[in-house]
């Protein structure tokens, strides 16, 4: 055991010794605490968003409770807050760390401003973006994780045993009495232990500049990246290893291990998403559209053959329809809408469940995808939270609607009573059972593959070939 | 024809050469001996052009090497102490290549008359050279010089590291081509087949040549103390 | 020479394992992403032809009703797909397909595909562009970078300039060579491209498909001399293998996104919900310093005094036609003020995002190929920019019948097919070649010094190629 730890010691020495080393350990804290710093900036920004719409709405419920109180006509109408005056910001929990994987959240909104009008008129509204951003992905924490730290990965261990074989080294240290398997594996943890300290320490600080409230979850959720990302980084230094010593020279390792990086990082998750759009193809929006296109025309001949209906039963009454016969038709059109649009936007829904539950089974085709989805499903930014918080959305503007609708119908005016009585929502909460569940297992088949690697890479060790190698010197390309 | 003319060659404050003055002339076999350092692979790379000389001049067939490197390599064969090649390219296809960078185009069936001229078995011209060995590998290397019927030839180690039989078959190649009108300059610690080689025999030590014998006139034994004195003197 | 030199890289690639293998993954990739893109752009070609014609058709079709009712009913513009869209998709995924064009009221473009594709959507989508520009670099790469750098650490090198060749030439037969081996994995690929398009969209986009062909073969000049140069100067092939994988993942993966959050920190658009409250404020606030009654008031007083009269209803035109048409007035300004200011905030994240392609020679082919195939934030501006225009076109030909056709408190007024024929129905009209290359000024600037420096370098370090010291 000392003689291990003296070993170890050593090695990290010789480390020290490389010159490009330390700026390459410090480059990787300075891109993590950028990309914590950027992600906190973004989450921030959203949140901000959603607490000026709630306090702007909440502002405009108070005055209209006020103006209810003292009878002014609008304030009293529940068709006219409804339909033309108040909607109501409802906001996804917040998540603790949320910052270090942005993932889908860039692109699904975190608040939606329903109003008792159909659900269709605010479920599909985006914001505003850069495409070209949206294209480029963010430069997060999760990114570094997955894409950046295989690459560091690759670089300190491609050579830990071509390397050593072309030196001459593992030759000379099989002769001086060592294991080969000894010998290797004291590099392979010196080089291993370095990185993944300067990992932890990196991960530490990026969840520290998130500034979350620091409660159990947000410890557990810290814990479960780095557990996640050092499990990552124990499969790409074993499997560096295992092509090191199968490799003719260091450089056939560094082209395959660059080759599996590729496979692993890029080409694999882009054929699984390519698969899960086959298997689980998305609805279209284009036929969306023209549905509602073709139910609001329909809804509007309705509204006014409703009212020409009206004018013919109260001939003496010209000008204006009644206040309450409006209304009742705005909200038997709406509904009429969205009787005809609900099954639709339940498909886009379900059609989204699908396909998280094909990349569930899929994200085990590659290492790359299943940290990713750990990683964001850790921050909630993998559309599991914001599917939940979807389903609950279109619940809570149910009960919106029927809270005003039952008044239209009753032609019962709003009281400054009423305004307290409004329904609240609940935003669902990342819940921590559910994510040790679903995280438990994507961890465990990676720790699993990764000491298969180790396991392969020890037997390789104690095949000679791999010490002596089968590279003859002085034959060019 | 080789020339140096009080050759200099500093690399910053270590001087490898020293005012080294050589001659050799066609069908002339010198054998430049001397330890490691001792300014043996300097000379080649001026001869080469690789090098600058800091002072002094180079000359090959009567052109200077650092006005024109390139036209002086034209006359030049060279042969290195690995000679490795293109490991995925034939004998004849590296045979081919070298000779058409010289300027020159040959027939194949010119280019295996040059491999069986410098030695190389028949049934190996067209395998990979991945696979030959370091023997093999030489013999192509000299039919590369062969082929492209080099005035001057500069070796450097040509025999490191082949069995005696394999030396001793370069040996009679060297001889052939010297017959044939080349000068040759080779670097070598061989002290045996320096003397059974060369016309001449140098020994270098710190950058300049101690020492020069005519190969005939001095034998095995003496050649062995003279340069094992040089090695030891101040 | 060059071409002796040429023919031997040529040849020793071919032979290589690695080329081999490379090449036969690639010809996989480059298939399944030709079918999967012809599929896909076939597929959203015929849906938005085909809603672009039924909400043409449910226009015309909609009965009779009144202008200002149709107004609010409005039309729908469809992005189409166009043909080079199944080369390289661009931004197309993130932006919308669909623009609602209803009075008083500008869209932006709605239904983002992205919205409702796989969270893995964001490890990036297998074109043939992404292929041309992320695989191919690798696959060049990695048979480049042992050109020189293997040579010198085995002593080759040594031999081939002592054959009287000079680097200049041994600079160039190398590029030559291995430029041969990457065009035949590239000219197929371009070929059938070219067949394809042609097959779908006949000549209108042969222009554009040349262009994009110039485009990446220079592209792959580029990276191929920038591996030479590596090679000729690293000190081992092992170094040169490392430097260009480290230069060719941070041009990909790392810079791109660097600079896009740099971008966003630096200058953020506003949340749908600010910029809809900034407009309804503005809205009732007015232009020139008049409210919008203010403004309907000083407009019917005109009219009175031009018509010499005192009330509405004396007035030989339907004054309410005239006050939509003002009412519009201020929402066409409020909107493109808006509507700028999102602009132009987008706009500056893109300059940064040009400015770091100086690092990135990836990120400026990107841009320019996605001009060239019309799937570029610039072509999505047109396209949201045209039915923009279609839309105000179309509100003042609907006020103006109810202006002159109708007396003002009519309000049994209708219209019929005749007028929704006349307003007509939204044509898309692609833009000409020249204003998206107009676009592509920065990015072209990038790629040309790119080339320059390349020169240059490769120039200087070719020379030396003949010296030790």
């Amino acid at each position: 055991m000392r003689r291990s730890v003296d070993i170890l010691v050593s090695e990290l020495a010789l480390l020290r010794r490389e010159q490009i080393l330390p700026w390459v350990l410090v480059g990787l804290l300075l891109a993590m605490v950028f990309a914590g710093i950027s992600g906190r900036m973004i989450v921030n920004e959203q949140r901000m968003v959603a607490v000026e719409a709630s306090e702007e709405a909440r502002a405009l419920v108070d005055s209209l409770k006020v103006q209810a109180e003292v009878g002014a006509e609008t304030s009293r109408s529940p068709g006219a807050v409804a339909y033309s005056v108040l909607s109501q910001p409802v906001t996804k929990a917040a998540t603790p760390l949320e910052g270090l994987a942005i993932g889908q959240g860039d692109l699904l909104p975190d608040t939606y401003r329903l109003t008792a009008r159909g659900a269709h008129t605010f479920l599909g509204r985006t914001d505003p973006e850069n495409s070209l951003r949206l294209l480029s992905g963010n430069f997060d924490v999760a990114f570094i994780v997955v894409w950046v730290l295989p690459l560091l990965a690759i670089g300190f261990l491609f050579d830990v045993v071509a390397g050593e074989r072309e030196r001459g080294v593992l030759w000379l240290a099989v002769v001086a009495g060592a294991s080969a398997g000894r010998f290797v594996w004291h590099k392979w943890w010196a080089r291993f232990l370095l990185l993944a300290a300067v990992t932890t320490v990196a991960i530490v600080l990026a969840g520290l500049i998130q500034q979350p409230a620091w409660t159990a979850t947000a410890a557990y959720i810290l814990a479960g990246w780095i557990i996640t990302s050092l499990v990552y980084l124990a499969f790409w230094c074993a499997l560096a290893l295992v092509v090191s010593a199968g490799a003719g020279s260091s450089e056939a390792a560094a082209t395959r291990l660059a080759g599996a990086w590729l496979a692993f990082v890029v080409l694999i998750p882009a054929v699984t998403n390519l698969i899960a759009g086959s298997i689980v193809p998305p609805p279209s929006r284009v036929e969306l559209t023209a549905t509602l296109r073709e139910a609001t025309e329909q809804a509007d001949k309705a509204i006014a053959a409703e009212r020409d209906r009206w004018f013919f039963d109260h001939p003496d009454l010209q000008g204006d329809m009644d206040r309450r016969a409006y209304y009742l038709s705005v909200a038997r059109s709406e509904a009429g809408i969205e009787k005809i649009m609900a099954p639709l936007l339940q498909e886009f829904a379900r059609n989204a469940r699908d396909q998280q539950r094909v990349i569930e089974v899929l994200k085990y085709l590659s290492p790359g995808t299943l940290t990713f989805r750990s990683l964001t499903a850790l921050s909630g930014s993998d559309g599991r939270l914001h599917a939940g918080f979807r389903d609950a959305v279109v619940v809570y503007h149910r009960a919106w609607q029927e809270f005003f609708v039952k008044r239209i119908e009753s032609d019962t005016p709003l009281t400054a009573e009423d305004y307290e009585r409004l329904p609240i929502f609940v935003a669902p909460q990342i819940d921590r059972r559910e994510l040790l569940v679903s995280s438990l297992i994507p961890l465990l088949s990676m720790l699993a593959l990764t000491c298969l690697l180790c396991f392969v890479g020890s037997r390789q060790l104690r095949n000679a070939d791999v010490i002596i190698g089968a590279h003859s010197p002085g034959v060019s390309r | 024809m080789l020339e140096a003319i009080a050759l200099t060659k500093n690399y910053g404050e270590v001087r490898a050469l020293r005012s080294f003055d050589l001659r050799v002339n066609s069908g002339e076999i010198y054998c430049l001996l001397g330890a490691n350092g001792a300014g043996k692979t300097t000379t080649l790379n001026i001869f080469l052009g690789f090098v600058r000389a800091t002072s002094g001049i180079a000359r090959i067939d009567g052109i200077d090497v650092g006005q024109n490197p390139t036209a002086t390599r034209k006359r030049i064969a060279y042969i290195p102490e690995t000679v490795t090649l293109y490991g995925t390219l034939s004998g004849v296809e590296n045979l081919d290549y070298f000779s058409k960078l010289s300027g020159i185009r040959h027939s194949v069936h010119a280019l295996r008359a040059f491999l069986e001229q410098a030695g190389l078995a028949v049934d190996a011209h067209d395998r990979p050279l991945q696979g030959y060995s370091k023997g093999m590998r030489q013999k192509v290397g000299i039919a590369i010089a062969i082929a492209r019927d080099a005035k001057v030839l500069l070796l450097d180690e040509p025999t490191s590291g082949l069995d005696p039989k394999a030396s001793n078959e370069f040996s009679q190649l060297i001889l052939a081509m010297a017959e044939r009108g080349s000068a040759i300059l080779m670097a070598t610690h061989d002290l045996f087949r320096a003397r059974e080689t060369g016309s001449r025999i140098g020994i270098m030590r710190d950058g300049s040549l101690r020492k020069e014998f005519v190969a005939g006139e001095i034998g095995h034994r003496d050649l062995e103390n003279e340069y094992l004195k040089t090695m030891q003197e101040g | 020479m060059i071409i002796d030199i040429a023919t031997k890289e040529f040849r020793q690639t071919f032979r290589d394992g690695r080329f081999r293998l490379a090449a036969t993954l690639f010809i996989m990739l480059a298939a399944i992403a030709f079918f999967t893109a012809s599929q896909r752009y076939q597929s959203l070609s015929a849906e938005r032809t085909r809603a672009q014609q039924e909400v043409a058709l449910q226009w015309v079709e909609q009965g009779e009703k009144n202008p200002h009712s149709a107004a609010h009913y409005g039309q729908y513009a469809f992005r189409p797909a166009l043909p080079l869209a199944f080369f390289d998709s661009g931004v197309q995924a993130f932006e919308g397909v669909s623009i609602w064009l209803e009075a008083h009221k500008r869209n932006y473009a709605a239904g983002r595909p992205a919205d409702d594709m796989s969270p893995l959507a964001r490890f990036g989508e297998i074109s043939i562009a992404y292929i041309l520009q992320v695989l191919l670099p690798l696959i060049l790469l990695l048979i480049a970078y042992p050109s020189f750098a293997a040579e010198r650490e085995s002593g080759t090198l040594r031999q081939v300039m002592a054959s009287g060749v000079t680097g200049g030439q041994l600079f160039l037969g190398k590029f030559v060579g291995l430029s041969t081996s990457v065009l035949l994995l590239m000219l197929p690929i371009i070929g059938i491209c070219f067949l394809v398009l042609v097959s779908t969209s006949g000549a209108t986009w042969l222009a554009h498909a040349v262009l994009l062909s110039v485009l990446y073969l220079w592209f792959m000049a580029l990276l191929l001399g920038l591996a030479l140069l590596v090679s000729a100067v690293a000190s081992t092939a092992r170094v040169a293998l490392l430097v260009l994988l480290v230069i060719w993942a941070l041009g990909n993966f790392v810079v791109p996104r660097i600079a896009a959050d740099m971008g966003r920190l630096a200058s953020p658009t506003p949340s749908a919900d600010a910029l809809l409250r900034a407009i309804e404020n503005d809205l009732a606030v007015g232009i020139d310093g008049e409210t919008p009654s203010a403004k309907i008031e000083k407009r019917r007083r005109q009219l009175h005094a031009l018509y010499k009269v005192s009330t509405d209803a004396e007035l030989p035109i339907n004054i309410q036609g005239v006050i939509f048409g003002v009412q519009d007035e201020i929402s066409d300004v409020v909107y493109d003020r808006h509507f700028s200011a999102l602009e132009a905030a987008v706009d500056r994240q893109l300059d940064i995002f040009e400015a770091a392609s100086i690092l990135s020679p990836r990120m400026a082919v990107m841009l320019v190929s996605q001009e060239l195939s019309g799937t570029s934030i610039g072509h999505q501006r047109q396209f949201a920019d045209g039915a923009e225009a279609f839309r105000r076109e179309l509100m003042k030909t609907l006020n103006r019948d109810i202006t002159l056709n109708s007396r003002s408190g009519d309000n049994a007024y209708r219209s019929s097919a005749d007028l929704w024929r006349e307003a007509g129905e939204y044509r898309f009209v692609p833009e000409q070649l020249g204003a998206s290359i107009a676009r592509c000024g920065a990015p072209l600037t990038v790629l040309v010094l790119w080339s320059l420096l390349i020169c240059g370098l490769g120039w200087g370090v070719a020379r030396r190629l003949g010296t030790v010291g």
